[in-house]
């Protein structure tokens, strides 16, 4: 009796232990500067410009995500072909990256000196030191967030649901896009939330591969890192920001998975 | 013969501060990015000290000890960074130890910029270090010192600031500018896949490289130590080979 | 008309089925349970592929030919399909689970006595609610074959009766070959059926009258 109590007692004491650890650092970032000073720093136009630019990029990088990761994530739930765990690991390999690692992959893929530096040369596409060259960053980094979830829901559907709509005359692409998307949407939607989440909060290869200038490529972590050399304050309350969205679309994805669980799909 | 002498003592202070007392622990020297071949070369000169290196922009690592995250040494690639430091009482009072010029950065075997003044040229792109890093601080303070319209069409031209030379360093032979503001040591520290292009003498602040220890350290004797050791002969020596100037007398 | 001379594997049991029904038409599907006759419906659905043997229907390509290699893919093959445990599609309305214009399917819904449960989710439907929306949605079709495997299980005998007669009255109208998964004899004669397919362990399962199928064990 006395030895249970004492590993329930031991139990609560590392839950404590986990929730303050990650608490207070949260807590202390948010209470950094008075909501004044917070709100001062936040209307520095450098501040909204990183804020709009990490917002534009994220939300581009999420319509490629789920519009290239969700059927991905189809064939691999639903397909047995050759090469499809291989194909498995490396979709899910930037998820154990480290971003600098990623940011140079896609320097020696995309760069002026990478593989197809030159293909993109002739078609005239630039991808470091522009915009689009974050949004690729965000892509890399975040579509595992996405795939994952969703090949998961579309394992975990019931199998009987493609038989009944292929028995009504839909075709494998329809059944993707009529039945199966349908079924499973809040476990897409929660995975998708997951991957907007890790694209707002990418740094390394951001840094790497498309550079940081302001409105251009520099996105709310850059300009929080580069605030950390000169002003404080400013990456504080940039920081600050960061926190509550990431804590809104984690909840977000709580609920939408809650709602999936429900769904019994 | 005094000279020699001096740095004699001053080496044979190091090692017995560095080997006597309770400095088993290794010293924390936090280093510029820029300073990295030099600086770990110099550590290696010295085994009997165990140094712990730390390399970052020197502007992080200011905050970083603002903040409290205190290194025992600290090496800036700035003297101005270490003077606001010890303004504020956080360090001791800074020692040049070495000088850096500028140069401009381009990869070996680029051709479409020979000089100076081609980085005004329409097309070209150019990495900086962000402004708030000594390199970024330097070339802003080049760019000052031009005519208005050549600074402005210099700055159209930059594609990126990085928070540290390195990071400058590696945007130019990646490829991803034509060429980037550094320091001939960083030049000097590429292996040959960057190729230095002289600034002009009357616009290239020649820098200074800023030893400070840190206020509150555990070994404070072993920390002055370590930088009365940098300007030892062969210390000297490792930094002369990577690209660095020694500090003028004034200093 | 429908006919099948197939041979196929479902984890371990070797089927073998020869037989074949009329425009119209139910045959009847018995054995003892484990015995394969859902697997069968999923073979002449082209759910699962016979190791060998052919399926054809009048009037159109041969569905599945082992020696030719034919295999039509079960979209295309026009069948109306009342799966045991159903699947209807858990976040469509019962109305959009039909998967037919909305008149049909409006249609459809009142004659199984589901007009007022069109916008509902399955999950909120009854069991016999549920059970009549999957015979909406496999008449919904207007197929070529109707595959039904145990279609009235789950209904009191009234509204069993009347979705019987339903289903028979579309199989008559529209020369609806039908195979239907049936436990009990009376299901069966309320069909229509005349003959049925006992499977059993072992050998091939031939057409036999109904009567027979129900009584006798067939070895």
């Amino acid at each position: 009796m006395t030895s249970r109590r004492l590993t329930s007692a031991a139990m609560w004491a590392a839950l404590t232990v986990s929730f303050a650890f990650v608490t207070i650092p949260i807590v202390a970032i948010l209470t950094a500067n008075s909501p004044a000073a917070l709100l001062d720093q936040l209307s520095d136009p450098a501040a909204v410009d990183a804020l709009l630019l990490s917002l534009e990029c994220s939300v581009i990088a999420l319509v490629l995500v789920v519009g290239l990761g969700t059927p991905t994530a189809w064939l691999l739930a639903t397909r047995r072909f050759r090469g499809r765990s291989l194909a498995i690991t490396v979709i899910e390999l930037p998820l154990v990256l480290p971003p600098a690692v990623a940011g140079l992959g896609l320097l020696a893929a995309f760069g002026p000196l990478g593989w197809l530096g030159g293909a993109e040369d002739a078609v005239g596409i630039r991808l470091v030191l522009e915009t689009a060259g974050v949004v690729v960053a965000l892509v890399f980094v975040s579509a595992p967030f996405h795939i994952r979830q969703a090949q998961a829901a579309f394992e975990a559907m019931n199998p009987g649901l493609r038989d009944a709509a292929r028995t009504i005359g839909l075709n494998d692409a329809a059944v993707f896009m009529k039945v199966a998307v349908p079924t499973v949407a809040p476990a897409l939607a929660a995975g998708a939330t997951l991957a907007w989440a890790r694209a707002l909060g990418e740094f390394g290869a951001t840094l790497m591969f498309a550079g940081s200038l302001r409105g251009v490529t520099q996105t709310a972590p850059l300009a929080i890192y580069e605030g950390f050399g000169s002003n404080l304050a400013g990456a504080q309350a940039l920081a600050a920001v960061l926190v509550a969205a990431s804590a809104v679309l984690l909840v977000t994805t709580r609920l939408l998975t809650r709602r999936w669980e429900a769904s019994g799909a | 013969m005094t000279g020699l002498r001096t740095s004699l003592l001053i080496g044979a202070s190091f090692f017995v501060s560095a080997c006597g007392g309770s400095a088993t622990h290794p010293l924390a020297v936090s280093s510029a990015t820029s300073l990295k071949v030099p600086v770990t070369g110099i550590s290696a000169l010295y085994p009997s000290t165990a140094v712990h290196l730390e390399f970052a922009g020197s502007d992080a690592l200011a905050t970083a000890i603002r903040s409290g995250r205190k290194p025992d040494v600290f090496l800036s690639a700035s003297l101005k960074i270490p003077k606001q430091l010890a303004a504020e009482g956080l360090v001791g009072k800074p020692v040049v130890f070495a000088r850096n010029r500028l140069v401009v950065a381009v990869r070996s075997g680029t051709t479409n910029i020979g000089s100076f003044s081609d980085l005004t040229k329409s097309g070209v792109s150019l990495a900086f270090g962000s402004p708030s890093v000594p390199i970024g601080a330097y070339a802003d303070t080049i760019l000052g010192k031009l005519p208005t319209a050549e600074a402005a069409a210099i700055r159209a031209n930059v594609k990126t600031r990085e928070p540290d030379a390195a990071s400058v360093a590696a945007k130019v032979t990646e490829g991803v500018v034509d060429a980037a503001i550094l320091y001939a040591s960083d030049v000097n520290a590429s292996n040959g896949r960057l190729r230095a292009i002289t600034i002009p003498a009357f616009l290239n602040p020649l820098t200074k490289c800023a030893a400070v220890v840190v206020n509150g350290t555990k070994y404070p004797v072993a920390a002055a130590a370590f930088i009365r050791s940098l300007l030892l002969p062969q210390s000297q020596q490792a930094l002369r080979a990577a690209g660095f100037l020694p500090p003028s007398r004034g200093d | 008309m429908l006919e099948f001379n197939i041979t196929g594997e479902v984890g371990g049991l070797e089927i073998k089925a020869v037989g074949s029904v009329e425009g119209g038409q139910c045959l009847a599907v018995t054995g003892p349970s484990g015995c394969g006759k859902t697997s069968l419906l999923r073979m002449l659905a082209g759910l699962s592929r016979p190791s060998s043997g052919r399926i054809s229907i009048t009037g159109g390509d041969p569905w599945f030919d082992s020696e030719t290699g034919a295999q039509v893919r079960t979209e295309d093959r026009g069948i109306g399909f009342v799966f045991q445990d159903l699947n209807l599609f858990p976040r469509m309305t019962v109305l959009r689970n039909l998967g037919a214009a909305p008149e049909r399917a409006a249609d459809l819904l009142e004659a199984v006595g589901l007009s007022d449960r069109a916008g509902s989710r399955p999950a909120n439907l009854s069991g016999g609610e549920a059970q009549r929306a999957a015979i909406a949605r496999a008449l919904a079709q207007m197929p070529d074959v109707l595959l039904l495997d145990e279609p009235f299980a789950a209904l009191d005998d009234q509204t069993a009766d009347q979705c019987i007669e339903l289903v028979r009255l579309q199989i008559a109208a529209n020369a609806i070959p039908t195979v239907m998964v049936a436990h009990d004899l009376r299901t069966a004669q309320a069909m229509g059926c005349e003959s049925a397919l006992r499977l059993g362990i072992t050998g091939i399962a031939t057409m036999v009258p109904l009567a027979e199928a129900f009584t006798a064990p067939s070895h």
